[in-house]
């Protein structure tokens, strides 16, 4: 038997087969590298969707499309339309990151908000006592207007309301996005969301505006109060300076006083106002009602 | 070998032998290096996939941290205590007042080699979070 070379034959052998073995595995090691990489960018993407998401949502943007923006690594795209004439707008965010892209479909909700839930000029938790040539009507109130008209039609005492059913929103998110005003008075312009925590004292200033003006606390007007929307008082309410409002002004009372208006005091429900007011709020903070990953492609 | 016996030129040389056992010798030496950079590349893989498991996590866990308290932090990545993994979360505000830029990034050792810092990751998350109220 001639056995020539053959421990160079069975090494080369060896070799071979080693090198195959090895060539799967660094083809394996190689994939697994990429598919980390990809992972990386994959969870880089859907994040960029995200942020896309949340923008739109987070600044009230209800049609047309964002981006393409940077971002980490990535940038990102969103557009935006209403779904019917709901209140109900689906947001479409594409992130991108390299070569990979993610995108995702959100359908945010605004707040149901309703004027018609606000039927009174003045609506009060307890009873209302008028004095002096306060007065108040509304729309159909027929014309011409006397002094000192008390409509029956548009202010109710006795009441029961909830403020988180009138505004959809509780008094912690109103007050989240609220101008706050802790321990004094506003004057000047007031337009737009107004929270204040009532000091001690009378007001006694002056204020113009629209929009939403909510007291915490005992509201005893003694200044001037020109406004168009919706006041809520939580508190007290007792008007006794001059008041020109068009909207509502509502009073949640948990004491037994009543509420009382005297002085120059106008009050004037309008539907037209008090929907102006609850625009305000109605896009902000939209919610999420659902979520899902498109496929790709 | 006696007188009449035929000699066959059958078996090894010494040199055959040696040039063998010197190619295998080489060529298993090479292998293992390359199993043992093989075992490096695993282990990078493994801690870059848990690396962008924790910043996901930390990102989620963000998401659902009140508003305010979505602050600037660094913490020990648990899951990553073998790559001495750290956490970094850089966090600004941004042009609209009810949304924040968050960047979560991830730094870690792998056999003596630093990979990332706390300035710059291969590893890093960026994405905006919302005021929910």
């Amino acid at each position: 038997m001639n056995k020539k070379g053959s421990v160079l034959v069975f090494g080369l052998i060896v070799v071979l087969v080693l090198s195959i073995l090895s060539s799967s595995y660094l083809a394996k090691v190689i994939n697994q590298g990429l598919q980390t990489r990809r992972y990386a960018d994959s969870t880089q993407a859907l994040w960029l969707a995200e942020a896309g998401i949340h923008e739109a949502r987070d600044n009230n943007l209800f049609y047309g499309s964002l981006g393409p923006d940077d971002l980490g690594r990535g940038s990102y795209e969103v557009e935006i339309g209403q779904i019917g004439m709901s209140n109900y707008y689906y947001v479409v965010s594409t992130g991108t990151v390299g070569s990979v892209s993610r995108t995702v479909e959100a359908v945010v909700s605004t707040r149901d908000v309703d004027p018609t839930k606000f039927k009174y000029g003045l609506e009060s938790t307890v009873d209302i006592d008028f004095k002096g040539s306060a007065q108040v009507y509304g729309e159909n109130t027929p014309l011409p207007i006397p002094a000192k008209t008390r409509d029956p039609e548009y202010y109710l005492p006795n009441s029961t309301f909830s403020f988180a059913d009138l505004f959809c929103f509780t008094t912690a998110e109103i007050k989240a996005i609220s101008t706050v005003y802790t321990g004094s008075w506003p004057s000047g312009d007031i337009s737009g969301i107004n929270w204040v925590i009532a000091p001690s004292s009378n007001f006694n200033g002056n204020v113009t505006g629209s929009g939403i003006l909510i007291v915490e606390g005992d509201l005893r007007v003694t200044g001037t109060i020109d406004f168009d929307g919706i006041i809520y008082v939580i508190g007290e309410l007792r008007m006794a300076g001059t008041a020109n409002i068009q909207g509502s002004v509502l009073a949640e009372s948990a004491a037994t006083v009543d509420t009382t208006l005297t002085g120059t005091c106008d009050i004037e429900h309008s539907y037209e106002k008090i929907a102006s007011a609850l625009d305000i709020i109605k896009y902000r903070s939209p919610q999420i009602v659902s979520w899902k990953e498109l496929p790709e492609g | 070998m006696g007188p009449g016996t035929v000699r066959t030129e059958s078996g090894m040389t010494l040199l055959e032998v040696m040039v063998s056992t010197g190619i295998m010798v080489f060529c298993l030496a090479g292998m293992l290096l390359t199993y043992s950079n093989f075992i490096v590349a695993t282990d990078i893989s493994r801690a870059f996939t848990l690396a962008n498991g924790a910043a996901q996590k930390e990102i989620e866990r963000l998401r659902i941290t009140p508003f305010s308290n979505i602050t600037n932090s660094t913490f020990i990545v648990p899951e990553m205590s073998g790559f001495n993994g750290t956490a970094g979360v850089t966090v600004e505000d941004t042009e609209y007042s009810y949304l924040k830029y968050v960047l979560v990034r991830i730094w870690f050792r792998i056999n003596n080699r630093q990979i990332g810092s706390s300035a710059q990751s291969p590893v890093e998350v960026a994405t905006y979070i919302g005021n929910f109220t």
